[in-house]
C-alpha cells in the first residue's frame, strides 16, 4: 500500500496521557443463555490487540461491549478514563470507530457519498460536510487504495474492494479506538496482508489503539502485540502472542490436532492445522 | 457532494416550475380564464390583498380554485415528505406511507363517522385524523418489543392492521345508504373536492411543523440508510430517531389522509423520482420531496377534475393510474442497473 499523504489532516487528537487510553475492568455480560465471564484488560496508544477463540466463545460480543451499543451486566469498559456507556452517542462515534460485518446496502450510493458519513458525529444537524471534511475522506479513500473508485456505486465493488471502502470509512471518522471485528473475512489472502499492514501502520502513526476480533490466528500472530484468549465466555490467557498462542493452549482450546512453530522470517507464531481430531464435527 | 449552493439552485427551479403548475391550473377549468388575466388577478390580489374579490373571475380563482390547489399541494407534500421518511425509517426503498397501515385507521374511522352521521355528528376529517392516531399507537404498540422499534415486526403489524380494518370497512359497507356509499368510495379512492376551510389552517399548520420537525433528522436519515448497527456506530441515537420519525412520519400521513382521503402512490413514486433526480442526501431529498409531492398531486387533481368534465374522478384514481406503471417502470429500471 502507498504512504500515507497529507497527515495534518488526520491527526488532531491532543497528546495522550501517560495511561493507557483504553481500560476494561470486571466486565460481564448476560445475553440469553450466554454468559461472559468477568474481563480485565488495558490496551495502549498505538497497542493492536487482537480477541481469538473458537465460535461462540464471546468475542464479538466482547467488541459490542467496547463499541457501546452493547451494556456490560457489571464492570466499566474505560476510554481516557471516561466510562464508554455513559457517552452521548456522537461524542462516542468521534472517537470509536467499528468495522464490522456491514448490513447490505438497499439504496444506490457512491464510495465518496458512503464515506462522508463517516463524518457525522462531526457534523452539527443539518449541516454539510466542509471542505476539511472531504479532504479527511479523501485522505482515507488514498490510505486505503481506494481512491481511484470513489465515484462507484457501493453494490458495484467486489469484496476486496468493498472491504477497503468500509476501512476507510472507519478511518475518516479519525478515531482514537478502532474495532475491527473479524476485517479479513472473505478476503484473498494479499488483501488480508495488505489490509492489516495498513492497520498497523494507522496505529502507529496516528497512536490509534486497535482491537481486533479474528479466526485468523497466524494473522492475529503476525500482527497482534497483545492476545486475548476466550473460550466459551471465560478469559483464557492474555498477554504477548508468545504467552498465549501455545501449542497445548490452543489445542485444547480448538479441540484439534495443531502444531505451533515459529514463521521463518518474521518469528512470529505460526499455528498450522493438522488433520485427524479435527473440531466437533467428528464428535 | 452535496453544497447550499446546489441545494438552493436546485429548490428555486423546482419552486419556479411548482409556481408555473400553479398558474397552470388557476387558469384551466370549466371557465377558461387565460393566463395573462391569472397572472394579472393574483397580482391585484398580492398587491392590493384588502379588495374584495367579487368579480366574476376572482370568485372562481381565489374562492374555487385555489383553495383546492392549495389543499391538494399540501396533502402531496405530505404524503411525499412521509413516504420519504417511512423509506429510512424502515430501511426499504418501497415503502409508501400507507404501509403501516395509519390510512386504513383513518379510513375505518371516516366511514364509522359517515355511517352514523346523524347519531355521532362527528365532522368526517377529524374522525379520520383520530382513526389515524389510534393505528399509530396500536401498530406501535404491536410492532414493537421492550422498547425497541423493530422494521420487520413494524411492518407486519402495520400490514396486519391494516387488512384488519379494511375487512372491517367491507363488512360496513352493505349497511351504508346509496349517498353514504359514494361519499365512503370517494373516500377511499381520495378526493380534493371538499376543502374544509376551518380545519385546512390549523392541519396546514401541524403539517408544515411536522415536515421542519423532520427535516431536522435529515443527516440521521442519511446515516440510517446504511443500516442500524452502523448508524449507531456513527453516533446516532438509533431508537430514539426511529421513534420519532415514526411518530412524526405517521402522523403526517393522518394529517394528509383526513383531508382528502387516502390518495395512493405519491409517498412511493415521488420519493423514487427525488432519489434518481438528486441523489439520496434527505438534507436535499426531503426539500424536493416535498415540492415534488406538491407538484405530483396538484398535476393528478387538474386531470381528475377536466378529463371528463363535468364529471370528476377521485384523484387517487388518476395517481393510482400513473402511478404503477410509472413505477414498474422504476422497478424494472433498478433491476437492470443491480
Amino acid at each position: 500500500m502507498t504512504s500515507l499523504p497529507s497527515e495534518r489532516v488526520m491527526d488532531k487528537r491532543p497528546p495522550l496521557a501517560g495511561a493507557s487510553p483504553l481500560e476494561l475492568h470486571d466486565v460481564t455480560v448476560r445475553l440469553g443463555k450466554f454468559q461472559l465471564q468477568p474481563v480485565s484488560f488495558t490496551a495502549n496508544a498505538s497497542e493492536v490487540m487482537a480477541i481469538v477463540g473458537p465460535n461462540g466463545s464471546g468475542k464479538s460480543t466482547l467488541l459490542r461491549v467496547v463499541s457501546g451499543t452493547l451494556k456490560p451486566a457489571s464492570g466499566w469498559v474505560r476510554w481516557n478514563g471516561v466510562d464508554i456507556h455513559g457517552m452521548g452517542h456522537r461524542l462516542r462515534a468521534r472517537q470509536i470507530a467499528v468495522v464490522a460485518q456491514e448490513s447490505a446496502l438497499h439504496f444506490p450510493m457512491s464510495v465518496l457519498e458512503y464515506c462522508l458519513l463517516a463524518r457525522h458525529p462531526f457534523i452539527d444537524g443539518i449541516q454539510l460536510a466542509s471542505r476539511e471534511d472531504l479532504d479527511i475522506v479523501r485522505t482515507a479513500l488514498e490510505m486505503t487504495e481506494a481512491a481511484v473508485f470513489e465515484r462507484r456505486w457501493m453494490n458495484e465493488l467486489s469484496g476486496g474492494e468493498r472491504q477497503r471502502v468500509i476501512l476507510a470509512r472507519a478511518l475518516a471518522q479519525t478515531p482514537g479506538l478502532l474495532l475491527l471485528d473479524e476485517p479479513t473475512l472473505n478476503l484473498d489472502v494479499s488483501f488480508q496482508m495488505g489490509l492489516l499492514e495498513l492497520v498497523e501502520r494507522f496505529a502507529h502513526e496516528h497512536r490509534t489503539t486497535v482491537l481486533m476480533v479474528t479466526h485468523e490466528l497466524n494473522l492475529a500472530a503476525e500482527f497482534a502485540d497483545r492476545v486475548l484468549l476466550l473460550s466459551s465466555g471465560v478469559p483464557l490467557a492474555f498477554g504477548s502472542t508468545a504467552e498465549v498462542m501455545t501449542e497445548g493452549r490452543l489445542r485444547e482450546v480448538f479441540n484439534s490436532d495443531l502444531l505451533v512453530d515459529q514463521n521463518p522470517v518474521s518469528g512470529a507464531a505460526r499455528v498450522t492445522l493438522l488433520r485427524g481430531k479435527s473440531s466437533e464435527l467428528k464428535n | 457532494m452535496l453544497t447550499r449552493k446546489k441545494i438552493a439552485a436546485v429548490l428555486l427551479l423546482l419552486l419556479l416550475v411548482l409556481a408555473g403548475m400553479m398558474g397552470m391550473a388557476l387558469s384551466i377549468g370549466s371557465t377558461h380564464i387565460p393566463p395573462v388575466e391569472v397572472v394579472r388577478s393574483v397580482w391585484a390580489q398580492l398587491a392590493h390583498p384588502r379588495t374584495d374579490p367579487t368579480a366574476e373571475v376572482s370568485t372562481i380563482l381565489f374562492s374555487l380554485r385555489m383553495p383546492r390547489i392549495y389543499l391538494a399541494m399540501l396533502v402531496g407534500m405530505a404524503l411525499a415528505v412521509a413516504g420519504a421518511s417511512f423509506q429510512a425509517l424502515l430501511r426499504n426503498p418501497l415503502a409508501d406511507p400507507h404501509i403501516l397501515g395509519v390510512s386504513s385507521g383513518a379510513a375505518l374511522a371516516a366511514i364509522l363517522s359517515i355511517a352514523l352521521a346523524g347519531r355521532w355528528g362527528i365532522p368526517t376529517p377529524i374522525a379520520a385524523f383520530v382513526g389515524g392516531l389510534i393505528t399509530i399507537v396500536l401498530v406501535y404498540t404491536l410492532g414493537s418489543r421492550s422498547g425497541r422499534v423493530s422494521a420487520h415486526t413494524l411492518i407486519l403489524a402495520g400490514i396486519i392492521v391494516a387488512s384488519f380494518f379494511s375487512s372491517v370497512i367491507i363488512f360496513i359497507q352493505p349497511f351504508l345508504s346509496g349517498g353514504q356509499l359514494r361519499e365512503t368510495t370517494f373516500w377511499l379512492t381520495g378526493n380534493f373536492s371538499s376543502v374544509q376551510m376551518p380545519y385546512l389552517k390549523w392541519v396546514s399548520l401541524a403539517t408544515l411543523g411536522t415536515v421542519i420537525l423532520i427535516y431536522r433528522f435529515a443527516g440521521d436519515l442519511n446515516v440510517m440508510l446504511i443500516g442500524e448497527q452502523e448508524a449507531a456506530h456513527l453516533g446516532v441515537h438509533v431508537e430514539w430517531v426511529k421513534r420519532a420519525i415514526y411518530v412524526l412520519a405517521a402522523l403526517l400521513t393522518g394529517l394528509a389522509v383526513s383531508l382528502s382521503g387516502s390518495i395512493g402512490f405519491v409517498g412511493l413514486i415521488v420519493p423514487h423520482i427525488a432519489r434518481m433526480l438528486f441523489g439520496n442526501d434527505y438534507r436535499l431529498l426531503l426539500p424536493a420531496t416535498a415540492i415534488l409531492g406538491a407538484m405530483l398531486t396538484l398535476l393528478a387533481d387538474l386531470i381528475a377534475r377536466t378529463i371528463i368534465a363535468p364529471t370528476e374522478l377521485p384523484v387517487g384514481a388518476i395517481t393510482a393510474l400513473a402511478g404503477a406503471p410509472v413505477f414498474i417502470y422504476l422497478l424494472r429500471r433498478d433491476r437492470a442497473a443491480d
